[in-house]
């Protein structure tokens, strides 16, 4: 008798920190890789970098055509030449980091214990331009900082996504991202999940939503007839605007965060930049 | 050109100017005609619900989604009229988890526009 | 040569007295019409001080923000009834907004 009692009040505040606490960012990301499993079990892993077009044999062949000889190929030979001409101190981006930068755009954004705060691969451009008596590119400026990263994040293709939430600085980060992606935002009142989760390969009017796994993996995209250039947060800044919210600012600290977490819910899959999208 | 002619073309041009004018003016006095039912529903700025329900009985949708329920035999599922009002006033009522946007409560579409579609939907 | 430079401040002269007299013109109009009432002078200030909370809650909608520019945009033609109209409307879906971000989460089943 005493026994049972003992257990179920174990068992009640098992439930209780369950519910207060949110799961481990692990637990989160293998529920929500499970989820889509459990719904599509023909779509491989790997494959969830392909986004809606995962959904669409068709789409997946145009895409894979169009790939072979991407049409903005010029626009990533403009982030090339950013990427390598030397600042005026004669160093180049190259220098800033590992391996020249060569697969290193898995580790971000990764959390800095000194500075507090999730450091994102475009921070981590203006912190090398920075060092180096540059001035720092606008993060929301495509035709600078976006185009670099065109070219940069692709030195780190084939690299798998390799985010990593440890203390409790990083947790609050990362808890504060996951926030923002299930909170219900703007007049028509989505989150983020009720379009990417719950809703996951279904269509919307025409468009085949979007798995969150994978989700991160490949920016920046070029969008549309006009091969518009997006970085992440400026896709974050276009499905906020969708739902009539007003978009947070563009490497400001509610999209690093959702990045964070977004990033790590899209850990172990090969990274692909600068690809096509609708 | 003859001098007859010229005042003939500047008078006529003159009319044409009165009556761009004219029409102009009307144009923004007449209110714009009120969308009916089924142009809210269709609408993506209003009530968008071919974003997410397909409409079997309706033949002029362009729509391929399958997020929600398709709306069709309304009248007979939904006998009690105001509870199809509530559905479209504010869905997260019947299922806090929807994605069905709250129309009435968020200010999406005023109450005459929702009482227009829950008309139409009525009839589908 | 010389003429053409004439010609040109002639120019600008002609335009810069056009200006200042359309201006003075313009001026004059709108002084003639009453001024914002009481009434929609709070009501923009509500407007503007709800999208500012919303804005710093990080829960502002568009929809909020574009109403608050017509009631601004109208307090400038000083038309009272559109100031009340939009001023409301903004008011209205700015604390929606803010209500919304302390709601439940989504998809946590
Ligand atoms: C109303 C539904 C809806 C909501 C809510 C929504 N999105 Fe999207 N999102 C879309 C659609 C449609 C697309 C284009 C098709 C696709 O790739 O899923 C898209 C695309 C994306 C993509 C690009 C995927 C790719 O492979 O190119 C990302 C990233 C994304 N959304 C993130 C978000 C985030 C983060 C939020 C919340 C701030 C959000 N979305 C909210 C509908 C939505
Ligand atoms: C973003 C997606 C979305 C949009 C837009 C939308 N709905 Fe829905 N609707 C749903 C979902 C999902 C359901 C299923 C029940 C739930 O989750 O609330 C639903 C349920 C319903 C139901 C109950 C259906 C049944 O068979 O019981 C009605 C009626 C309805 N919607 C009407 C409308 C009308 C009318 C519109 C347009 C003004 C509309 N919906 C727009 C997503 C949507």
């Amino acid at each position: 008798m005493k026994q049972t009692t003992w257990m179920l009040t174990c068992l009640g505040m098992l439930a209780f920190s369950a519910d207060a606490l949110s799961l481990s960012p692990e637990q989160e990301r293998l529920n929500r890789v499970q989820a889509v499993q459990q719904k599509y079990p023909d779509i491989k892993f790997e494959d969830y970098v392909y986004g809606a077009l995962a959904f669409s044999p068709d789409a997946k062949a145009q895409y894979e055509n169009m790939m072979a000889f991407p049409p903005f190929e010029s626009e990533i030979d403009k982030g090339r030449q950013l990427w390598e001409t030397p600042f005026n101190n004669g160093k180049r981006y190259a220098d800033c980091f590992p391996g020249g930068g060569r697969n290193v755009a898995g580790n971000y954004p990764y959390y800095d214990e000194a500075m507090k705060k999730v450091v994102t691969f475009e921070m981590a451009l203006n912190q090398c331009r920075a060092n180096n008596g540059e001035a720092p590119y606008k993060q929301a400026d495509m035709n600078t900082m976006g185009l670099l990263t065109a070219y940069a994040r692709t030195l780190s293709d084939g690299m798998l996504m390799n985010i990593k939430v440890k203390g409790s600085g990083a947790l609050a980060a990362f808890e504060s991202g996951r926030r923002f992606f299930y909170q219900r935002r703007g007049q028509l009142n989505f989150s983020c999940a009720s379009c990417h989760v719950d809703h996951v390969g279904e269509i919307l009017r025409t468009e085949y939503l979007s798995m969150l796994p994978g989700q991160a993996t490949h920016w920046p995209a070029f969008r549309g007839g006009d091969y518009a250039l997006f970085t992440l947060q400026r896709r974050y800044s276009a499905c906020n605007q969708l739902v009539r919210a007003v978009p947070m600012e563009i490497g400001g600290e509610e999209y690093n965060n959702l990045e964070y977490f977004h990033s790590y819910l899209s850990n172990g899959l090969p990274l692909k930049s600068s690809v096509f999208r609708k | 050109m003859g001098k007859p002619l010229a005042i003939v073309t500047a008078v006529s041009l003159g009319l044409l100017l009165a009556a761009t004018f004219i029409s102009s003016a009307r144009a923004a006095e007449a209110p714009k005609p009120e969308p009916t039912g089924q142009e809210l529903a269709f609408d993506n700025r209003k009530g968008n619900c071919l974003a997410c329900h397909a409409m079997p009985g309706e033949p002029k949708t362009v729509t391929n989604t399958n997020i929600a329920p398709p709306l069709i035999g309304m009248a007979a599922r939904f006998p009690d009229r105001r509870k199809l009002y509530g559905q479209i006033w504010d869905a997260t009522r019947a299922n806090p988890d929807t994605a069905m946007p709250p129309f009435g409560k968020n200010g999406i579409l005023t109450d005459t526009e929702i009482n227009k579609v829950v008309d139409y939907v009525y009839g589908l | 040569m010389n003429s053409c430079r004439i010609a040109i401040r002639l120019l600008v002269w002609s335009g810069l007295v056009m200006g200042v007299a359309g201006h003075g013109a313009r001026a004059a109009e709108s002084s003639s019409k009453p001024i914002l009432s009481a009434e929609a002078t709070e009501a923009l200030a509500r407007a503007e001080s709800g999208v500012a909370l919303a804005i710093a809650k990080k829960a502002l909608w568009t929809t909020a923000a574009s109403a608050l520019a017509q009631a601004q945009e109208a307090a400038k033609q000083q038309d009272n009834a559109a100031v009340m109209k939009y001023a409301a409307v903004a008011t209205e879906q700015a604390s929606l907004g803010m209500a919304q971000v302390d709601g439940p989460l989504t998809s946590q089943h």
